[in-house]
């Protein structure tokens, strides 16, 4: 098979397209750099300076290990505090939210809402309550949570509608009511899919409530925060391990489970 | 008529129940740990609703002059952040990626280093990098494209996995050349992927971008963060619905698009 | 005698314009085993699903048991559904549920919203569902999940299933359509035998017309959503097939030839 051979791989119509969107992606990628004014003057010198101190907090200072594994302890307790609670909120409204067994006009209603709180990032939920409840985790539990649930809602909803449509319908012939369906023909057929999504969504939910804290919502990023205000990037360090190894450990135990889902769907 | 006992499926049901206690079990020693108050939290439930449907809302008009160049800040970094980790992942994912990887150690050497930038989110790498960058949209760029990097390096890996390696193989068995086959049998394959999680990047972009600002990365985030520490809520009310806007926007886009090319 | 369902001048146009039923009146007695023949399309599934209200017609009344069923709702709808079972061609179970969870899916109809939230069967029902696949020759595979069985044996799951709700109507909408020969067999033989030995009425809807005359006493044709045939299985002659299913009488046909060739004998079923 000769490689000159002009034969097009992909359909006109979309070779065009994908000549588009390159072109825009170029175009956009040039404006916002010109946009953007950097400063490339300093660079080098901040690089180096930022390996040297990389550099230093490779060399860990753990005296304060107590306070910063409790701190550990508390970020953790809250991702998983709110991603049960979440989970189970949005396992509850899923059902009024997913358009196969909800009713007219409550689904888009429903997932407007939904988007809308996942369009506010959960960082800016957790300073809201922060503002209202004051500092600590507990602010950044309820910022999580809000969240998370909006997230979840949209997961679960989708699992449901892929529901096959036609069990559901056979249980209705019989003349089961809606719930006694929903508990007994849509549960145990979206059993696996929602176990994942929570799973994932407790990966997230780690990685956020490590960084609550570096705007007053407790936790270890109210440690992170501390340390490098002060410029002491061996303590810093090592609270950094602690959340890198909080989040790895995490990754490594879902792999090993196998828990898998395809975020192109989402 | 026999009344004895007949199961309605294999297992016990004891691991259900064990399941459901375990959860509930967890769920109040983590509400210990972390101070959560239920009953609280469910007493300032009105209270809630008024503060943010009162004081925030509705959103001060006044307050745009000062959100439109933040926000557009925001933007760009988001768009230079996700680009340029993209073009710099694509490599590493080919050099990673078990169909085309040259030499299995780089395989393990850049998914280590991919895990590693992927599990510290891109405002702790802002913190990390102020003191050598200094305050400002410079360093809201690289955390947000070291942040990037990491996960991008890992989808790009995926996705050039999941190619069909018989396609492959029948190209490289005509006598094509490694950099033939990457064009003609892996690229035709993988680009679709690349371009949704390159989409999806973006997507997570704009989000941490917005927030970086927080804590010295440029961006409407300090904005965000000044005017709710001032009080002046309905001004933040502002910021924080234009911002939920241009994360509805980007979503809708590049739903969009990735609808048009799987 | 009344007869057990009676439907009178149905007719049903979909929302996008398409006339399924154009009028369609027939009463069904107590007992009877009805098979409705007919191309794609011609309205069968339609039908089927206007008895028990999963589609409701446009004009017309469906009368079950003295019961205008298209004027019900809630409660009462439920209450003629649970009497009504009906089986399906992609036959519809839970797949990740256990056989017997399957056909006890049966009497939810008759059980409060919390047992049936919570699985709570009495003794008594789960020995009924077992003795229900026992008759269909089920019985060793109770505890199995429903996707790890054939399709002979799935469709036998969605009969018991309608058993398991005491029908006093059983529907088949093309229940052998995705089966093999001798499946398709297996599950007439279950379907005609069990309705026939409990006086179950049914109503049969498929596509192979060698299994309708095989099976049924009464056979109704329906082609683009009018009755043109409804009499005894003897009186179906060819020209009335052919005018089923639109086609001129010297073209072979998958239908006709095996029905020519169970006739004479050179196709054994």
């Amino acid at each position: 098979m000769s490689m000159d051979m002009k034969v097009s791989l992909v359909p006109k119509k979309q070779k065009y397209f994908y000549i588009l969107f390159f072109l825009s992606m170029v175009l956009l990628y040039a404006f916002s750099l010109f946009q953007l004014k950097l400063s490339y003057g300093s660079g080098f010198e901040s690089v180096r300076k930022a390996f040297g101190f990389i550099l230093r907090m490779f060399h860990f200072n753990f005296t304060d290990w107590q306070d910063i594994l409790y701190a550990a302890l508390e970020s953790l307790s809250g991702a998983v505090l709110a991603t049960i609670i979440s989970a189970i909120l949005a396992f509850l409204i899923s059902f009024l939210a997913a358009t196969n067994v909800s009713a007219k006009g409550l689904p888009i209603f429903i997932k407007g809402l939904c988007a809308s709180i996942r369009a506010v990032p959960t960082l800016v939920w957790a300073l809201i309550f922060v503002a209202y409840i004051g500092l600590g985790p507990f602010a950044g539990v309820l910022g999580l949570c809000f969240h998370s649930f909006a997230y979840l809602v949209k997961a679960f909803s989708q699992s449901i509608e892929e529901v096959n449509a036609g069990s559901l319908e056979a249980m209705k012939a019989t003349g089961a009511s809606w719930l006694q369906t929903m508990a007994r023909g849509v549960v145990p057929t979206i059993k696996t899919s929602i176990i994942s999504w929570t799973a994932l969504r407790f990966e997230i939910n780690i990685a956020q409530s490590s960084i609550l804290g570096l705007v007053g919502a407790g936790g270890i990023g109210h440690e992170l925060s501390l340390y490098m205000r002060m410029f002491d990037f061996e303590k810093a360090g090592f609270v950094l391990m602690v959340i890198l190894f909080m989040s790895f450990s995490v990754e490594m135990i879902f792999n090993k489970l196998k828990i898998n889902v395809d975020i192109n769907k989402f | 008529m026999q009344m004895t006992y007949l199961p309605l499926k294999k297992e016990k049901s004891f691991y259900t129940w064990a399941g459901v206690f375990i959860v509930i079990f967890t769920g109040v020693v983590t509400g210990f740990i972390s101070h959560f108050d239920a009953i609280e939290a469910i007493r300032i439930i009105p209270g809630v609703l008024s503060f943010i449907f009162i004081d925030f809302l509705p959103p001060a008009h006044t307050a745009l002059p000062n959100i439109v160049n933040p926000l557009l800040d925001t933007f760009y970094m988001a768009v230079v952040s996700t680009v340029t980790a993209a073009l710099i992942s694509i490599v590493l994912a080919f050099l990673c990626a078990t169909p085309t990887m040259p030499h299995p150690v780089f395989k393990i050497a850049i998914r280590a280093f991919a895990s590693l930038l992927r599990n510290i989110p891109a405002l702790a790498w802002t913190i990390i990098l102020v003191p050598a960058f200094g305050i400002g949209k410079s360093v809201g760029v690289i955390a947000l494209t070291i942040g990037s990097l990491g996960s991008l390096i890992r989808f790009f890996t995926e996705t050039i996995e999941e190619i069909d390696t018989g396609k492959i193989e029948a190209i490289r068995s005509s006598g094509g050349s490694y950099w033939q086959v990457l064009r003609a049998g892996v690229m035709p394959q993988c680009t679709p992927g690349l371009i949704s999680w390159t989409l999806y990047s973006l997507e997570l972009d704009i989000r941490a971008s917005t927030i970086i600002g927080m804590v010295g990365g440029g961006g409407v985030g300090f904005y965000i963060q000044s005017t709710i520490k001032l009080f002046k809520y309905d001004h933040a009310a502002m910021a924080i619905v234009i911002v939920a806007m241009l994360v509805l926007v980007i979503e809708y886009l590049s739903k969009k698009i990735r609808e048009r090319i799987m | 005698m009344k007869p057990i369902l009676s439907i009178k001048n149905v007719k049903k146009t979909y929302a996008n314009q398409t006339q399924a039923l154009k009028g369609v009146s027939f009463d069904l007695h107590e007992g009877e085993f009805v098979a409705i023949i007919g191309s794609s399309g011609s309205g069968k599934s339609t039908l089927l699903r206007c008895i028990n209200q999963l589609i409701s017609q446009t004009e017309g009344s469906i009368v079950f048991k003295g019961i205008e069923v298209e004027k019900l709702k809630g409660t009462r709808l439920k209450k003629v559904r649970r009497e009504i079972g009906m089986i399906f061609q992609h036959y519809n179970l839970i797949d990740r549920l256990t056989v017997i969870q399957n056909v006890l899916h049966g009497r939810l109809g008759y059980m409060s919203d919390f047992h049936g939230i919570f699985d709570l069967y009495s003794m008594e029902d789960r020995w009924k569902a077992y003795s229900i696949l026992e008759r269909v020759g089920l019985a060793d595979e109770i505890h199995k999940r429903a996707d790890q069985l054939s399709g002979g044996q799935k469709q036998r799951v969605g009969i018991s299933r309608a058993l398991a709700q005491n029908p006093s109507l059983m529907l088949a909408d093309e229940p052998i359509a995705s089966l093999d020969p001798v499946s398709s067999n297996t599950v007439m033989d279950y379907l005609h035998g069990i309705c026939m030995e409990d006086g179950i009425s049914a109503i049969v809807s498929l596509h192979q017309v060698d299994y309708a005359i095989r099976y049924a006493t009464r056979i109704i044709g329906i082609k683009k959503g009018l009755i043109v045939f409804d009499g005894k299985a003897q009186d179906l002659s060819d020209s009335v097939i052919n005018n089923i299913y639109d086609r001129k009488s010297n073209e072979s046909n998958y239908e006709e030839s095996t029905h020519e060739m169970i006739q004479s004998g050179s196709l054994a079923v």
